[in-house]
């Protein structure tokens, strides 16, 4: 449903030119997908391209088979899509409801009592029944982020963007949210965005794992797992000083003995106490993230 | 004085490196320029001026005066407000630095800014004149001085006054009472309406000018003795003292209020 | 879910009056009552001055100032732009709202006008005499539009917006006696009402409005300059 080729992304020109994408390759089929790297990979550019808001530098991007260099394609995705972005900007005077609704308008959602029962519905799916005619500038950080996420469900989207959307919330909200994406999941793309390494091991069937402005994984969250097989393992310390030798340390735990380091590396021939341990998707996704820094042609799918 | 110093350092940095303020400054500098090229500006020299090339100077910097200022109150009435609407204000609160070395350092590093930005313009424009009518190169020395002389105050008074107010309404509302301001306050003749032109409440620089060099606006203009011109100075900076010692109150107050 | 009728523009208009800041309401009445005080107090001589300067001076800076602050100061501007709706759309909700309410204020104005007994014929008759603050009016409320995304700054775009307001104030005469100039005087109907070089200016203005129309319109298409 979403397919990305060669996609490049530059912001500014000359010495001072910042390449956000450079040669990204995707296929998305319907279902939930989970984009994850470290701040900075260029995730919310490449979320900001797909919701037809920036545009490529070069590239195309074809969604539901639109073309969304093409304007009237682009209007033609917009129109059945939701997006939540990394920073959402909502109007403080307005309540949930009122904003919610006033999206759905924007959105195309005209008849008006399909959009009230719309409205209602997407206010329970975040649990905002009980706030939802206060003015929105009395709510938590987290009531704003579940606003957010009702305005980007209110058209029903075919395609849901949502950039950290659980960024704020408290755990069992993003217990609730998460299941409530891998249900909307079922008939349509779902694209998460997110560095929370749970969120996407928990929800996804497919991923893809951007540094530098290149894939440098894709996948499913079993194969990211299985890339750090027999490059994990535990070191206890004694006197608790740190593993070294090109180690990377994943959890400290501090027991009688001393403390437990679960490590990520190449190898553990240093330390004759190391016991290999089967690795998580975070180790993974550390593995990975390691080599990295020097083998994006390697790791590119 | 080391938090006052940092404080007013990077608001300076700040203030001056904002590329829409600096093209507009740009444009009227080349505007300013046409208006030398096509000799716009006659003003009538009172007599007997002792420093005819220091008074011409001064009503160079005055004719910039006329709207320059609009442009630094409005630029500069977003520097205070935007520390509130970016959250920057509460990491601020979190330190031990004070709203009075806040507030002081925000506003000497605003007014640095936009004094560098006319000395640059006048330098540049000053530099063009000395070339173009063959005069003497001390021109440029006296437009500088006419800046701290002629506008400087005003600006001081402006600056206060749009670091204060966004603080406590819209700030478009307060950048559209300002631009009317600047007219209404400075250039309209008392004889039509009730204004400030004729009181030490100018911030034009029309009466150190008058005063100090000798120029008059036009024939008509009241005649303006030396120590109206000080009073005039010293009252705008009085006033923009205050301007700034309210700005304090009100952040402690509204601080207090929400602790 | 997906929605083939006319979007109801009615609820649209009743949540951007709702979202946006209350002051692009009350300012031009402020305004225009504190001219009705002066006009009041003023001496005869200088009463349908007074109503000269409100209604082809202040307006047109408060149009231009009210625009230059329609788009960039959306705190929900990301998501707006992620709506399907055309950008010409989004400058209709945003500028026809400013223009509405200048249109009221100004015909508000001119019924004090009438009830306190100041002649406004020397503008012109009753429908030539809106022209003199409408076409300047139109002209800077695309003005302010235009120049705030093109500086990607409301108060940057005001900047512009206000020192030229004020240049043009202080070298009216200039503009006024230059043949080409004088068309894009702001003031010039109101300096010079009832005669060609006011229409031809009035048009001129119109024409300017059309084109930074055009030019906010290729702006605001270009979304990523503004998130």
């Amino acid at each position: 449903m979403i397919e990305i080729k060669g996609l490049y992304k530059s912001y500014g020109s000359g010495s001072k030119s910042v390449k956000a994408l450079q040669g990204i390759n995707l296929s998305i089929e319907a279902g939930m997908f989970g984009l994850l790297g470290p701040n900075g990979a260029g995730k919310t550019t490449l979320m900001r391209i797909l919701a037809g808001i920036v545009n490529p530098s070069r590239g195309s991007v074809r969604v539901n088979g639109h073309d969304l260099a093409v304007e009237s394609e682009r209007r033609a995705v917009k129109s059945v899509l939701g997006y939540l972005p990394q920073e959402l900007g909502l109007y403080p005077d307005l309540s949930a409801r009122q904003f919610v609704d006033y999206m759905a308008i924007l959105k195309g959602v005209d008849n008006a009592q399909a959009r009230q029962k719309r409205v209602d519905e997407v206010i329970a799916m975040v649990s905002l029944e009980n706030d939802a005619d206060r003015p929105i500038k009395g709510y938590s950080g987290g009531m704003k982020r579940r606003v957010g996420i009702a305005q980007a469900l209110v058209n029903d989207p075919r395609v849901l963007i949502v950039d950290e959307p659980t960024a704020g919330l408290d755990p069992e909200e993003r217990i609730r949210f998460r299941n409530l994406l891998v249900d909307l999941a079922s008939d349509r793309v779902v694209l998460l965005s997110t560095h929370i390494v749970g969120d996407i091991g928990l929800t996804c069937r497919n991923m893809a794992v951007l540094s530098k402005g290149r894939i440098c994984f894709q996948g499913s969250p079993l194969d990211l797992t299985r890339l750090a097989e027999g490059h994990i393992w535990t070191i206890v310390s004694p006197d608790g000083s740190k593993p070294d030798d090109g180690l990377t340390v994943v959890s400290m735990q501090h027991m009688p003995a001393g403390v437990a380091f679960r490590v990520v590396g190449a190898s553990a021939a240093g330390y004759p106490q190391a016991r290999p341990e089967q690795p998580s998707l975070e180790d993974g996704y550390m593995w990975l993230m390691k080599g990295s820094n020097g083998k994006d042609a390697e790791l590119q799918d | 004085m080391k938090q006052f110093l940092g404080v007013l350092r990077y608001e300076y940095r700040m203030s001056i490196k904002r590329r829409s303020i600096l093209i507009t400054a740009f444009i009227f500098s080349a505007y300013y320029i046409f208006m030398w090229m096509t000799n716009e500006y006659h003003f009538d020299l009172a007599e007997g001026i002792a420093n005819p090339l220091f008074a011409q100077a001064g009503q160079n910097v005055f004719g910039l005066n006329l709207f320059f200022p609009v442009v630094v109150g409005i630029a500069a009435s977003d520097r205070a407000i935007r520390d509130f609407k970016l959250g920057t204000r509460e990491l601020l609160r979190a330190t031990d630095l004070r709203n009075s070395t806040y507030v002081l350092g925000k506003y000497f590093g605003v007014v640095l800014s936009f004094v560098t930005l006319e000395f640059v313009i006048v330098f540049f424009v000053s530099i063009f004149i000395v070339i173009k009518m063959h005069w003497s190169a001390l021109f440029i020395l006296y437009n500088l001085l006419s800046v701290l002389l002629i506008s400087t105050p005003g600006l001081c008074f402006i600056i206060a006054f749009s670091l204060l107010c966004p603080l406590f309404m819209p700030l478009r509302v307060y950048q559209i009472l300002f631009t009317g301001y600047w007219y209404w306050g400075n250039f309209i003749s008392p004889t039509v309406m009730i204004t400030l032109s004729d009181t030490v409440l100018n911030a034009s620089g029309e009466f150190p000018m008058t005063a100090f060099l000798g120029v008059m606006v036009s024939a008509d203009s009241p005649e303006v003795t030396q120590a109206k011109a000080i009073a005039n100075i010293l009252t705008l900076l009085l006033v923009a003292a205050l301007a700034l010692t309210g700005m304090t109150a009100y952040i402690n107050k509204t601080e207090k209020r929400a602790a | 879910m997906k929605n083939n009728s006319r979007p109801s523009a009615n609820l649209n208009s009743k949540y951007t009056f709702q979202a946006f800041q209350k002051d692009q309401f009350w300012l031009p009445a402020a305004i225009m009552a504190l001219f009705m005080i002066i006009a009041v107090f003023i001496n005869e001589a200088n009463r349908f001055n007074t109503f000269r300067a409100f209604l082809g001076f202040t307006l047109p800076l408060i149009c231009g100032g009210l625009s230059a602050y329609a788009f960039l100061e959306d705190t929900a501007l990301e998501l707006q732009f992620t709506t399907s709706r055309s950008t010409w759309k989004m400058i209709f909700e945003r500028l026809s709202i400013i223009a509405l309410v200048i249109t009221l204020t100004a015909l508000v104005f001119q019924v004090y006008a009438y009830l306190i007994g100041v002649d406004l014929s020397l503008l012109g008759g009753l429908l030539a005499r809106q022209l003199i603050w409408a076409a300047p009016s139109l002209a800077m409320l695309a003005f302010g539009a235009s120049v705030s995304l093109l500086a990607r700054s409301s108060p940057g775009g005001f900047a512009f917006v206000g020192g030229f307001w004020t240049l043009q104030l202080f070298m009216r005469g200039w503009f006024a006696n230059s043949p080409v100039l004088r068309n894009v005087l702001l003031f010039y109907s109101a300096m010079d009402p009832n005669t060609h070089a006011a229409a031809v200016n009035q048009l001129s203005l119109v024409w300017i409005f059309v084109l930074l129309l055009l030019a906010t319109h290729n702006l605001l298409k270009k979304t990523e300059r503004y998130i």
